[in-house]
């Protein structure tokens, strides 16, 4: 091809591509939510300590996961909140994320918890370093506080959690972790769920696609399956028992069966 | 004229307590100053200062009490004769049970035509339930005993405020048969007027097997056990069980022997099961035995609404937000409700990155839910659920149709719904009670505080306080929403409950953010927002009460499903039971279906029998707040009936099921109780006859005392024995200077 011939393709495609763009943009598209306060904010914690929440992208991975995935309109850039500011209660969802151990809550901030489980709100909780002790001792006297010792009881294999929306056998993230979650219940309700799992470890990567940080010991099969368990945490979240509904379970028994 | 009546009473005008304490403290000094008098060596003065000091006291308490001598003038009156005849249905028994015999009211009312005859002639009442006014001309009719009860002390005391002084005495005839419970003779003596009493009947063992209660709930559950309590009697010698049976359309439903104790009663409670909704008639009887004296009060009747146990509601929600999560967990809470529930997981533009047997999706069931079990439903909610990729548009019509012919729809805003959803010119907008602005882009993302309408403030969809002024204050509280669908317009009937503060509804008007209406005999709502979780966590977190979100959504639902105690008419009736021609006594509350009174309007009172047919029919009239009151007559035919109050333009407004019964209550123990009667005579000075043939009209002592004044006095209150005192205190004191004493 001569040279003004490709030069004059070159500039008819990129017209066709501007065209092809102004077309998109102009065409009646579905808006993701009515009010910003309606999309699903997977809100993370901050504490008044000042303790650096880790895995700063985790929260907006399982945004777009979730987006991608299921019909969940998700707020692509979450938000954050410590427990005792008011705007705690904007949004259902919180995701408490942490690396070590922190000082006791404040006062305010043990009574924003409990009111925002008692009002309906959720509460995931990720351990991103199971295999110390500092969050988690953190975290249990601080639920201890909140919900009275004892509050927080192994979640079985069987709740709903892992069947929301994917099928799940066990929890995993970016190490394999407890056999069980852990939750405190409000009913039939698993109001706040407890990973120790380093899910957020599993789901960070960078601006050009690259995971931060190594799956163990599954690779690339568990850091699928820890993305379905937040799928499936928010699912939950959004959905409770709805699987637990009679329609589902014949299909569900069907499927398990399947799998083994 | 003589006085009859004389009493002493203390004026006491300082009042008890002071009183109390003035005259203890006048007998502590007073024995204080006779004992130092006491002590006076010379006696003339010892007795003299004794005696005056006891005077002064005792004059003092007479004036501090004041006594008062009372006597009433009283004047014996010839006044008018009243006549009272019993008109309940227990005195159309025949006394020996044979068709041959005449009833007691014949009997009564042979004894009141021969009264009337004499001169002066009595004054005529008759009396069930309550006293009225008897025309001569009734005493020949054939349904002369009617009324469906018998209360003696409230027509006396009728008669007596009705006939005031001209009244000399009351001639009560009767069968005694009141069963008030609670009552006895002995009240009556405040009534100050003699009562003759006339037994029409004696008390004998005429042999009568009968149903005396029925007790059964009113509202029954489909295919769930029910149960009736059915109390007999039986006044026959040496009575065997008896068998009790209950039928439903002709049909033996259950069947048991009651044993009876040494008095003749009995219990039984006959379980069944009931298979079909809607209103039902059943009966309950006994088998008719030779001689039975009252055949009619061996069955009786109630109705019994039969409904689902749990309201059932259909949730489809397009997909998974906190508006959903909220609403489902609301519905699930709910024992009363069954909820089905299909949440949208995924679309065709979701990237699962997982094989269909690695999800616990499942296929929505479309033509399940729509064409086979939709009629199923009480309330269908689309919960910002857009119908187009799921192939739901071809049941659109369907769903109409079905609200329509009476079930419930509600959509509730969001991304997928109204315009957004594509329902503009769809079977769907047909019935929504507003239009919507078309398009993908037809949502405002601003958040609001909706303003609720005034003049619907009393509508119970957004009555979150009983008071509106509370009400309005409650709701300006909630959280703010986060954004709304552009609604337009409410079609005609329809209220628009809410409205947005800033955007308009294409015609000027605010635009609509919640609005309910009919569709045929359906109701609808159109909630143009998905963010009223923010009335539940979003509030609790402002105010510290969770509590609004539940109560909006539980009256929307209990609106949706036509729940009785919210419908903006109300009819209510005394009974649910009457005798043939029985009086109902109508309560009507009206009001238009925004809620409204209808004031000072007439309306039509229509009772209806089974087959819809019009049995009669009465004009009413309402008030000022749109209440009205109406007496009319039960049918003559046993059966069940409803009672229709209809507005020209609205058609039906409410109505209440009522029974005709053959015997009823009245009769269920009709035995005569002459020794009441008597008792009654006996407490008002009146004169008893066991026969009503012994009666003669100048045999019956009309005289009334008649009070002609009272005569109070109080000499103690007077400026004399005020003096008096004065006097005695100044002679006690002068002779004790004149003694040389202290």
């Amino acid at each position: 091809m001569s040279k003004p011939l490709a030069s004059l393709a070159l500039v008819w495609c990129w017209l066709a591509l501007a065209g092809l763009a102004l077309a998109w943009l102009g065409a009646p598209r579905l808006a993701h939510a009515l009010g910003a306060a309606t999309a699903v904010d997977i809100r993370v914690v901050e504490l008044a300590s000042g303790e650096p929440a880790p895995r700063p992208l985790a929260a907006q991975r399982l945004a777009w996961e979730l987006r991608q995935r299921s019909s969940v309109e998700t707020r692509l850039e979450p938000t954050r909140s410590r427990l005792d500011d008011p705007r705690v209660f904007e949004s259902p969802l919180l995701y408490w994320i942490g690396d070590r151990a922190f000082p006791q809550l404040s006062d305010a901030e043990l009574t924003g918890l409990k009111r925002f489980v008692e009002f309906g709100g959720a509460l995931i909780i990720d351990d991103a370093s199971p295999d110390q002790e500092g969050f988690d001792g953190s975290i249990r006297r601080e639920l201890a506080r909140a919900f009275g010792a004892g509050a927080l009881v192994p979640l079985p294999s069987t709740h709903t959690v892992y069947r929301s929306f994917y099928l799940l056998s066990r929890p995993v993230g970016r190490v394999l972790g407890p056999g069980q979650l852990e939750a405190v219940m409000r009913g039939e309700r698993a109001a706040v769920i407890y990973s120790r799992h380093d899910l957020g470890g599993a789901y960070e990567r960078d601006n050009v696609g690259t995971y931060l940080h190594a799956v163990e010991p599954g690779g690339e099969t568990q850091r699928e399956a820890a993305i379905r368990l937040g799928v499936n945490l928010v699912l939950y979240a959004l959905c409770l028992d709805y699987k637990d509904d009679q329609v589902h379970a014949p299909f569900i028994m069907r499927r398990r069966a399947g799998q083994h | 004229m003589s006085d009859l009546a004389a009493s002493m009473r203390l004026g006491a005008p300082y009042g008890a307590a002071v009183s109390s304490l003035v005259v203890l403290g006048l007998l502590v000094l007073a024995v204080l100053g006779v004992r130092q008098a006491l002590a006076l060596q010379v006696p003339r003065r010892r007795w003299t200062l004794a005696g005056m000091r006891a005077l002064t006291a005792l004059g003092t308490a007479l004036f501090v009490l004041q006594p008062q001598w009372i006597s009433e003038r009283m004047q014996e009156v010839q006044g008018r004769l009243a006549v009272l005849l019993d008109v309940s249905r227990s005195m159309s028994v025949r006394e020996s049970g044979s068709a041959r015999s005449k009833t007691r009211a014949e009997r009564a009312a042979e004894l009141v035509k021969r009264l009337q005859k004499g001169t002066p002639a009595p004054e005529l009442y008759a009396f069930g339930a309550d006293a009225r006014p008897l025309r001569v001309g009734e005493l020949d009719g054939q349904e002369l005993a009617s009324e469906d009860d018998t209360r003696i002390e409230r027509a006396l005391e009728q008669v007596n405020t009705s006939m005031g002084d001209e009244l000399g005495a009351i001639a009560l005839v009767s069968d005694g048969a009141d069963l008030t419970p609670g009552w006895t003779p002995e009240r009556l003596t405040r009534l100050g007027v003699r009562v003759h009493t006339v037994a029409v009947a004696q008390e004998r063992d005429a042999p009568d097997d009968a149903i005396t209660a029925v007790q059964a709930d009113a509202v029954a559950f489909l295919r769930q056990d029910a149960q009736v309590e059915v109390s007999v009697r039986s006044t026959r010698k040496g009575a065997s069980p008896l068998t009790v049976g209950l039928r439903h359309e002709g049909e033996i439903v259950s069947e048991t022997e009651v044993a009876l104790d040494a008095r003749g009663l009995g219990k039984a409670v006959l379980p069944f099961t009931v298979t079909r909704t809607g209103r039902a008639v059943y009966s309950v009887s006994l088998p008719l035995a030779e001689g039975d004296a009252v055949p009619e009060n061996n069955e009786r009747a109630f109705l019994m609404r039969v409904s689902r146990d749990k309201l059932r509601v259909l949730l489809l929600c397009g997909a998974p937000t906190w508006d959903t999560r909220f609403l489902r967990a609301f519905l699930k809470a709910d024992p009363a409700i069954d909820l089905i529930t299909f949440f949208i997981l995924r679309t065709n533009n979701d990237l699962t990155m997982a094989s269909a047997d690695e999800l616990s999706l499942i296929p929505f069931p479309t033509d399940e839910l729509f064409r086979e079990h939709l009629e199923s439903f009480d309330l269908v909610i689309f919960q910002d659920f857009n119908y187009g990729p799921y192939q739901v548009g071809g049941y659109l019509p369907r769903i109409r149709d079905y609200v329509v012919a009476g079930g419930a729809f509600a959509m509730v805003g969001g991304i997928r719904s109204f315009g957004p959803g594509g329902y503009d010119g769809t079977p769907i907008a047909e019935v929504l009670p507003v239009d919507m602005a078309p398009g993908a882009a037809a949502i405002s993302e601003q958040p609001f505080q909706p303003v609720l309408a005034p003049e619907l403030a009393r509508h119970p969809v957004v009555e979150l306080v009983p008071d509106p002024r509370e009400n309005a204050r409650a709701w300006s509280e909630l959280a703010p929403l986060a954004g709304a669908n552009q609604l337009l317009a409410a079609r005609p009937g329809a209220s628009v409950l809410l409205t947005h503060p800033s955007e308009r509804d294409g015609q000027g008007g605010p635009m609509p953010v919640l609005a309910v209406g009919s569709a045929g005999k359906g109701r609808v709502l159109a909630l143009g927002s998905d963010s009223t979780w923010r009335y539940s966590i979003t509030t609790a977190g402002l105010r510290g009460d969770a509590s609004a979100y539940d109560r909006f959504w539980d009256r929307a639902l209990r609106w949706l499903s036509r729940d009785p105690t919210l419908e903006p008419a109300q009819l209510e009736t005394d009974r649910e039971r009457y005798g043939p021609g029985g009086h109902i006594d109508a309560h009507l509350r009206l009001r238009d279906e925004r809620y409204q009174p209808l004031a000072e309007r007439s309306f039509e009172l229509r009772v209806l029998d089974e087959g819809n047919r019009i049995k009669s029919a009465q004009s009413v009239g309402s008030d000022a707040s749109g209440n009205a009151r109406a007496t009319l007559s039960a049918p003559r035919a046993p059966g069940a009936y409803r009672l229709a109050v209809v507005d020209e333009a609205r058609g039906v407004l409410a109505e209440q099921g009522f029974l005709v019964e053959a015997a009823g209550d009245e009769l269920a123990n009709p035995q005569p109780r002459p020794e009441l009667l008597r008792a009654v005579a006996e407490v008002t000075r009146g004169k008893y006859f066991s026969d009503p043939a012994d009666v003669q009209l100048d045999a019956l002592d009309r005289t009334r005392a008649r009070s002609l004044g009272t005569d109070v006095r109080a000499p103690f209150s007077s400026a004399w024995f005020f003096a008096f005192l004065l006097l005695a205190f100044g002679a006690e004191w002068a002779l004790r200077r004149a003694w040389g004493l202290r």
